[in-house]
């Protein structure tokens, strides 16, 4: 099966400071995909330029063989690390703007999840706190039938125990041939549901593997092998 | 897809709008029924019982009216810079450039709702004057203007008026979203980096419109000068010119601000 995700020599730096220098990548389809380094390593640079927020310096990326432009953003389902809600909308005017720009939004999945959660479609953004601001985002973009989902941080500012629900609106949200890309340094909370693990440091990829080979080869878990590769 | 951004957009800016319209009906209605012209205006009734609460109201309730108009003209004018500001350069640009939607649909999305704004805004405030004075008389000397308007210009100047207006609002606009864009680029105080990029298009601009004139309308601008009374042809030629002139400005605005948006994205 073709990659669903490539990048060839991926440069981008602003001003004299590198971002991400000459990464190279290649993501197969129906994987779950850990983006792991530390902060300021380039995770939310990579994240960006796949959604072209930011133009790549050098090199390219190509999602489904497509550069980033309006035909990507169709397929790519992106959860960024900051609230981009406006407070004046209720959770039900803004499930119907996702409708009407994406084909592939499926709004009864997200009132299903919206019903677990206890969260109020006629609820005003603005009334709620930071947390449950976090989890509507998080079931607006997982209610979306993508190709691919760049999650930013999602569990950073939650508590443990919306992680875990985080982590399984996740799972169980995601199409088979759908590829999940979470970048995080919050390893030990996601490392049993990884398929893949890819480490950057510094704006350079230092390792591609799948979690099986990790524990096969190093015999460690991912949490463990970050903190040998990272150490400070 | 320009469509439902300009859904959106009306319908997110609607609800500053629509409050600050209705309360300016409120208040002409208001000011027609108790009718402040004739007794504040009036030196004889500002007597010791002149100062009644009757009074006061009418000073107040007039007051109210035009601090109204002043917010009104006021806020279309915040609405446009803070709607491409917030909407697309701050936090809700990560929604809105994530859509599948070309960056030149933003901006004209925004363009020409902000135009939508200024037009009822300025058909509001005419409309609201008409409750508040008689409206037939003022009907009568609308229609006089126009008469002699037409019979001095022609039709021509009269269809170009609204025209001009609109250019050179969307060349306004253009500028401070340019502006705005400009402003992004920098990492650091991006507000005052906007306002001093503002400047700088505007002094630029001014270089430009000069010689353009001079060129261009220096066919137009040397007769005229020499004329006791102005040609209407001759008059309308120079607004042409000037609306040549913002057209071409706005343009360049609009292209230096699609760039900005779409190879230099640089979102907090």
């Amino acid at each position: 099966m073709s990659n669903l995700l490539e990048c060839k020599d991926l440069t981008k730096t602003f001003g004299s400071t590198i971002a991400l220098m000459n990464v190279n990548l290649e993501i197969a389809r129906g994987r779950i995909v850990g983006l792991l380094g530390p902060n300021a390593s380039g995770k939310t640079t990579f994240i960006k330029l796949c959604n072209e927020l930011l133009t790549p310096t050098r090199g390219e990326i190509l999602i489904g063989g497509h550069k980033p432009g309006i035909t990507t953003k169709g397929m790519v389902s992106y959860l960024p690390e900051r609230t981009y809600l406006n407070d004046w909308m209720r959770v039900s005017d803004i499930i119907e703007f996702f409708k009407d720009f994406y084909d592939n939004f499926n709004p009864e999945k997200a009132h299903d999840m919206l019903g677990k959660l206890g969260i109020n479609p006629k609820d005003r953004l603005k009334t709620m706190s930071k947390g449950t601001k976090e989890k509507v985002q998080l079931i607006l973009v997982m209610s979306r039938e993508a190709d691919l989902y760049l999650l930013d941080e999602p569990i950073g500012g939650v508590d443990p125990a919306a992680r875990d629900y985080i982590l399984d609106t996740i799972l169980s949200n995601y199409r088979e041939d759908a590829t999940v890309i979470i970048s995080t340094h919050l390893i030990s909370d996601i490392e049993k549901i990884l398929d893949d693990v890819i480490f950057i440091k510094e704006g350079q990829v230092v390792l591609q593997k799948t979690v099986d080979e990790i524990r096969e080869e190093s015999g460690k878990s991912v949490d463990a092998l970050f903190r040998e590769v990272f150490r400070c | 897809m320009l469509g439902k951004l300009l859904k959106y957009e009306a319908k997110a800016t609607a609800r500053s709008f629509f409050p600050i319209y209705i309360a300016i009906f409120l208040f002409a209605l208001i000011n027609r029924f108790i009718n402040p012209f004739n007794q504040v205006g009036d030196s004889v009734s500002v007597t010791v019982e002149g100062f009644s609460f009757l009074n006061m109201m009418r000073i107040a309730s007039i007051a109210v009216y035009f601090a109204l108009i002043v917010a009104t003209i006021a806020m279309t004018f915040v609405i446009i810079i803070q709607r491409f500001y917030k909407n697309l350069l701050g936090d809700e640009g990560y929604l809105m450039f994530t859509l599948p939607v070309k960056p030149w649909q933003h901006i004209v999305s925004k363009l020409l709702i902000s135009l939508m704004w200024i037009v009822l805004s300025f058909i509001v405030i005419v409309s609201s004057v008409l409750v508040l004075t008689k409206m037939d008389n003022l009907f009568g000397e609308l229609g006089n203007l126009i008469h002699e308007a037409r019979r001095f210009f022609g039709d021509t100047l009269l269809i170009l008026a609204p025209i001009s207006a609109l250019v050179g609002a969307s060349y306004f606009i253009m500028t401070v979203y340019n502006a705005l864009s400009i402003g992004h680029l920098f990492n650091k105080h991006r507000i005052l980096a906007s306002f001093v990029a503002y400047i700088g298009i505007y002094m630029v601009s001014q270089v430009v419109g000069t010689i353009f004139l001079l060129t261009m309308g220096g066919i137009i601008l040397e007769p005229l000068s020499r004329a006791a009374v102005p040609d209407p042809s001759l008059i309308t030629a120079l607004i042409l010119t000037i609306v040549g002139l913002n057209a071409l400005l706005g343009t360049a605005n609009f292209v230096s601000a699609n760039i900005i948006l779409n190879k230099r994205l640089n979102l907090e």
